[in-house]
């Protein structure tokens, strides 16, 4: 798992259902998948993004620990709790999921979003121009071309003498 | 508050994940660059402060000693799978108007092709981004993806490879890596990553006495 962010706030929300109210309040295209209990959340959590199975994984990690271990970072103060956000990095849609779940999360707790990406703290309502941004398409790119030049390069796959 | 923009440019080392203390004090590195000639070759320890932006600067690649198993097949994919994502972002440096969260998402997604079209020995198609424990289904909840696992003929695990385009692996979650992968408690967990064009690869696996610097960078492209 590559791409991560984390939402450190001093409350939690009780319940999956109460997320997903957060996640509806803002008008996203975001089910989650409600048959893990919130508090038990230690991996991957589906969702459907405008009907597409997606999701990101999802851990209550230990906010003192975190913050601990990010000393040059300034948090602000000590947050209660820290709701950790992970996803395969190729996958655009996870990376859409995690950031919708991520800032409804942080506007009903109050919370703060930290974007692993670029090392920069977001409230809910700066989270939103990520959301928008990662909701745009993606740029035409000829993948396998880009792909083909790499192992080209390296002398890898068919490519290899 | 202090954002990204305010932390240093060379990666920051968690504990866990500290580098080969040097003699001098100051951390080493083994550096090397991916010319287009297809081999890597031995530069001297350097750190290069890039641009911040990602997309701008010349690509480098930094090793950490720590990174160096002495395990010739873990040792040789980390320097294919390091030269791979270098040329990822050499080709991806000059794309116009991406944000940092697009930009990473093009990065892991070439990488992850990339990876699977090269046939790298020990990697099959489906040890890129797996999800784990094995044989559960990508929807499973409670599972855990991994971006590139390295099988010795048996098919044991015998590295874990994570690309960070962010900050380092949190030690807990090196810990859950192993653990639902079901590998032993000292397979490697090498972080293949950038902060700017700064490249290193970490292992958890620290050996205070495996420092060979570069030389898992000498390997040839050219074995298959």
């Amino acid at each position: 798992m590559s791409m991560e962010l984390w939402v450190f706030s001093d409350k939690q929300l009780n319940s999956i259902a109460d997320w997903q109210a957060a996640i509806d309040a803002e008008a996203f295209s975001l089910k989650l998948d409600d048959s893990t209990p919130f508090e038990s959340l230690k991996g991957f959590l589906p969702a459907h993004l405008r009907g597409q199975l997606t999701g990101f994984e999802c851990y209550h990690d230990d906010a003192g620990k975190l913050i601990r271990n990010n000393s040059d970072l300034n948090f602000g103060h000590a947050w209660n709790y820290v709701l950790a956000f992970r996803w395969v990095g190729s996958k655009v849609n996870e990376l859409r999921a995690a950031w919708m779940a991520g800032t409804a999360y942080a506007r009903a707790t109050g919370g703060v979003i930290f974007d692993d990406q670029e090392g920069k703290f977001r409230n809910a309502t700066e989270a939103l121009d990520v959301v928008r941004d990662v909701e745009r398409d993606m740029p035409e790119i000829d993948h396998k071309a880009l792909v083909d030049q790499v192992l080209r390069d390296l002398k890898l796959g068919p490519y290899r003498e | 508050m202090k954002t990204g923009a305010d932390r240093p440019l060379i990666p920051r080392v968690l504990p866990l994940f500290c580098p080969v203390t040097p003699q001098n004090g100051a951390p080493r590195y083994a550096a090397l660059e991916t010319p287009a000639s297809g081999t890597q070759t031995d530069a001297a320890p350097n750190v290069v402060l890039p641009s911040s932006d990602p997309r701008y600067a010349a690509t480098q690649v930094t090793v950490y000693p720590s990174a160096v198993t002495l395990n010739p097949l873990i040792d040789g994919t980390t320097a294919k799978l390091t030269a791979i994502l270098v040329q990822v972002m050499n080709n991806l440096e000059t794309w116009p108007g991406l944000t940092p969260q697009r930009y990473g998402q093009l990065v892991h997604q070439q990488f992850a092709d990339a990876v699977v079209a090269a046939v790298l020995p020990g990697i099959a198609a489906n040890d890129v981004e797996t999800t784990f424990p094995e044989g559960w289904s990508y929807r499973s909840a409670d599972s855990i993806r991994t971006d590139v696992v390295l099988r010795d003929d048996s098919g044991t695990i015998i590295a874990i490879y994570d690309v960070k385009t962010g900050r380092g692996l949190e030690p807990s979650r090196v810990d859950e890596l192993r653990a639902k992968t079901g590998s032993s408690p000292d397979t490697p967990v090498i972080e293949l990553r950038f902060e700017g064009a700064l490249l290193k690869v970490q292992s958890s696996a620290l050996d205070l006495a495996a420092e060979v610097g570069p030389a898992c960078c000498r390997l040839p492209f050219k074995e298959t």
